[in-house]
């Protein structure tokens, strides 16, 4: 499940208390956008490993180094910091078919057994399937699950509207409804942060939930905070032209 | 969706599939071992040839007898009860071994599904006694359009990849950001770096659909490296083999 990294690290992080932020695999990878722009921004310490054999496997190098740094890095990562009281993950690749339901059942254990006081789903959902009653106004939800305490007042942000029949129906949002479910069952404070977005370049996208999360956890004491671009997002929509046709 | 046409054009995600839903079944494939049982004997090195440029390089250059020392083979079993037709096998992994018992050379020609990377790279690491004093190194070979850089190269060229408990040198220069390696060789370099197993993947960016002399060539300098320490160079019998294998090719295609 957890994966501690062997080097540089002499003993287990102490979780409890600590706040649990992940990304949901869903349109446009907001949540995994936000979730490296707040490691590459806060200097995140990198402490080990979850569950990679949940996910369709993927590795390259350092993706928060602009040196050339030797380290490995994998499709699904912890990253830690006592200062911010935060841990997140940051996953790279989809889940493998049929892996969904272990996963979320995995991460439930796993966050109930190091008992995170509270776990943030970053997530986005698509825009095409706005209702005509809510198109207008930000585009920022929220799900909240009946433990959580301390509602952030800051936030502003709307409640997910379920269907008719009262069924959450969260289209693009990948493992994002059956996490949420999973959580409220093992009754963690969860609190799922979705946008509704398009596809394309999402990383305006993933800033302004960033900001939004910043007003309720202050990580970054300025209103206006310059998060930091990784080296790994460069490249997005593939190479410049190439000199050679001219 | 509406396009500015105004035809309707199915809405695709890089993230996510349109269905949501995850209930389908888990595939759980069988595998099948043919040939010596390598699981009480201790390799210092392992070497995966995983693509046709690699199996290339290992027939050509690191097999002391191209067809003799087949030592065993692993096949997927496919389940044709649907069709009708009898159960069928697939060569997955084909296992080779040096003269001095020294360095195995297993090669992986067949395209490997996404669904069963996990439980291959299982089954590999079942069948070998691999340990933190094991060496591992991946071959790999990936088209040159999937390769993001600002600079101009020309391929082939070869970049690599190690555990973080790898402490020698690499011959070839590290796999620069924002650059990524999946499949088969992320499963077994993933898996390592976990269980602190020492491994390199070198991964040859060529610039062709089918296997060229300057791709297979691209490899050589990894021949310094200890795993290869009891391999005979022969440059002419090499070149020999590539020669057959490019006419063979040629005949297939």
């Amino acid at each position: 499940m957890f994966y501690m990294l062997k080097d540089g690290l002499n003993s287990k992080p102490n979780f409890e208390s600590s706040v649990l932020i992940l990304p949901a695999i869903s349109v446009g990878n907001v949540g995994q956008l936000a979730c490296d722009l707040i490691i590459s921004t806060l200097q995140l310490q990198k402490i080990g490993y979850f569950c990679p054999e949940c996910f369709l496997p993927l590795v390259g190098s350092n993706p928060f180094s602009t040196a050339n740094d030797q380290k490995l890095s994998l499709t699904s990562e912890v990253f830690h910091s006592a200062e911010h009281n935060i841990t997140v993950l940051q996953f790279r690749s989809p889940l493998v078919k049929g892996k969904r339901k272990e996963f979320c059942e995995k991460l439930t254990t796993w966050a109930k057994v190091e008992k995170f006081s509270q776990l943030i789903i970053l997530s986005s959902c698509h825009a095409f399937e706005r209702k005509d009653n809510e198109i207008t106004g930000s585009p920022f939800r929220c799900l909240i699950s009946p433990t959580f305490k301390n509602l952030p007042t800051q936030l502003n942000w709307g409640v997910f509207d379920k269907k008719e029949n009262e069924e959450l129906f969260i289209p693009g949002g990948g493992f994002t409804k059956d996490l949420y479910k999973v959580c409220c069952d093992s009754e963690l404070a969860v609190i799922v942060l979705l946008t509704y977005c398009s596809e394309g370049d999402n990383i305006p996208d993933a800033m302004l939930v960033l900001d939004q999360l910043n007003k309720w956890k202050e990580f970054c004491k300025n209103e206006n905070t310059n998060w930091i671009t990784p080296i790994s997002l460069s490249h997005m929509f593939g190479n410049p032209v190439p000199t050679g046709i001219f | 969706m509406a396009s500015f046409f105004g035809e309707i054009l199915p809405v695709v995600s890089r993230a996510v599939d349109d269905d949501d839903s995850d209930d389908s079944e888990i595939i759980v494939p069988s595998f099948v071992w043919k040939g010596e049982d390598f699981t009480n004997l201790k390799f210092k090195h392992i070497v995966f040839g995983i693509g046709t440029v690699a199996t290339g390089f290992i027939e050509s250059y690191c097999l002391p007898n191209k067809d003799g020392n087949e030592k065993a083979k692993l096949c997927e079993i496919i389940d044709c009860e649907n069709t009708g037709s009898k159960t069928k096998e697939r060569c997955v992994l084909k296992v080779y071994c040096d003269d001095k018992e020294d360095t195995i050379f297993c090669t992986c020609m067949s395209h490997v599904a996404s669904e069963i990377i996990w439980p291959l790279k299982d089954q590999i690491f079942s069948k070998f006694q691999i340990n933190t004093s094991t060496n591992i190194i991946i071959l790999d070979s990936a088209p040159i359009h999937d390769f993001k850089s600002n600079k101009d190269i020309t391929a082939p060229f070869v970049r690599s990849l190690c555990t973080n408990n790898f402490n020698k040198k690499t011959v070839f220069p590290m796999l620069e950001q924002p650059n990524l390696v999946k499949g088969i060789s992320a499963a077994i370099l993933t898996a390592c770096e976990v269980e602190d197993i020492p491994a390199e993947l070198c991964v040859c960016f060529i610039a062709t659909c089918v296997v060229d002399f300057a791709s297979i060539q691209a490899f050589c300098p990894l021949l310094t490296n200890s795993a290869f320490a009891n391999v005979t160079m022969d440059n002419d019998l090499s070149v020999t083999r590539i020669k057959s294998l490019l006419s063979n090719q040629a005949t297939t295609h």
